[in-house]
C-alpha cells in the first residue's frame, strides 16, 4: 500500500505533463494550419495583384492601339481632304489652261483669217510660210509651246500631290513601325516569342524602315524637280 | 528721186533680213523651250512611276508588320 501511495503522485505528475504536452501539440498544429492559411492567402494576393498588373498593361496596349488607330484616321481624312482640294485646284488650272488655250487658238484663227482674206484681195498667194493645221509656222510653233508647258504644269501639279501624299504615308508608317518595334520588344521581354520568331519580325520591320526611307529619297527627288523653265 | 528709192528698197531689204533673222532665232529660243519643258516632263513621269512604286511597296511590306 505504502508502494502504491509513493508511486500514485508520479503518475499523477505524468499524466499531467502528458495532458499539457497533448494542449501544446493541438495549438501547435492549429497555429501551423494559421501560417499555412495566411501564406496561402498572400500567395492568391500575390497572384491577383499579377493579374491586375497584366490586365492594366492590356489596358494600357489597347489605349495605344487605338490611339495609333484614330491617328491613322485623322491622318487618312486630312489627306483625302488634301487630295480633293489638289483634284479640284488641278481641275480648275486645266479649265484656265484650256479657256487660254482656246483664246490664243481663236486670236491666231482670226489673225490667220485677216491675212487670208488679204491675200485673196491682193492675190499674192500662199506665200506667208508652211500652213500647220490651220496654223503658221510662228503661231504652230507658239501653240506647241503652249500646249507643252501646260502639259507640264498639269504633271508638276500631279508630282506635287504624289509628293505631299508620300510624306502623309512615310509620317504613318513611321509610326505604325514604332509602335510594331514596340510590341516586339515587349513580348521578347514576357518572353512571349523564340528568337526565331523575333528574329522574322524584327527583319520585317527592318525591311519596311528600309521601304520609308526609299520613299523619303523619292519624294526628295519630287521635290527637286524644277516647275518651270 | 532715184536715189531715194534705191535707200528705200536697201532699207526694206536690211530690215526684211533682220525680221526674218529675229524670226529664226525666237522659233530656235521656243523650240529649245519645248525641249527643255519635255525633258522636265518625262523626268516627272519618271518620278512620278518611281513614288507609286515606293509607296505600292511601303504598303505591302506596312502590312505584313
Amino acid at each position: 500500500m505504502k508502494k502504491i501511495l509513493s508511486v500514485f503522485p508520479v503518475g499523477l505528475i505524468i499524466l499531467a505533463l502528458l495532458t499539457c504536452g497533448g494542449k501544446t501539440m493541438a495549438q501547435q498544429q492549429v497555429e501551423t494550419g494559421k501560417a499555412k492559411k495566411e501564406v496561402n492567402q498572400a500567395k492568391q494576393k500575390g497572384k491577383d495583384k499579377v493579374k491586375e498588373a497584366e490586365e492594366a498593361a492590356e489596358k494600357e496596349e489597347d489605349k495605344a492601339t487605338e490611339a495609333v488607330q484614330k491617328e491613322e484616321e485623322k491622318a487618312m481624312e486630312a489627306l483625302q481632304k488634301e487630295e480633293e482640294k489638289a483634284a479640284e485646284a488641278v481641275n480648275k488650272e486645266e479649265e484656265k489652261a484650256r479657256e487660254a488655250m482656246n483664246q490664243e487658238k481663236e486670236k491666231v484663227r482670226d489673225a490667220a483669217d485677216t491675212k487670208e482674206g488679204k491675200e485673196a484681195v491682193k492675190g499674192r498667194g500662199n506665200a506667208f510660210g508652211k500652213n500647220k493645221g490651220g496654223l503658221e509656222g510662228r503661231d504652230f510653233g507658239q501653240a506647241r509651246a503652249e500646249e507643252a508647258r501646260m502639259k507640264n504644269q498639269e504633271k508638276k501639279s500631279e508630282l506635287d500631290r504624289k509628293v505631299e501624299d508620300g510624306e502623309q504615308r512615310t509620317v504613318q508608317a513611321r509610326e505604325r513601325i514604332r509602335v510594331a518595334r514596340e510590341e516586339l520588344e515587349k513580348e521578347k521581354g514576357a518572353k512571349k516569342i523564340n528568337d526565331e520568331t523575333y528574329q522574322q519580325k524584327k527583319e520585317k520591320i527592318d525591311n519596311a524602315e528600309k521601304a520609308v526611307i526609299d520613299l523619303e529619297e523619292k519624294i526628295k527627288k519630287g521635290k527637286s524637280v524644277p516647275g518651270e523653265i | 528721186m532715184k536715189k531715194a528709192i534705191i535707200a528705200a528698197g536697201v532699207i526694206a531689204l536690211f530690215l526684211a533680213g533682220c525680221t526674218g533673222k529675229a524670226a529664226k532665232e525666237a522659233e530656235k529660243a521656243r523650240a529649245l523651250e519645248i525641249e527643255q519643258l519635255e525633258t522636265v516632263s518625262t523626268q516627272i513621269d519618271s518620278t512620278l512611276n518611281e513614288i507609286d512604286e515606293a509607296v505600292m511597296k511601303l504598303d505591302t511590306l506596312i502590312n505584313e508588320l
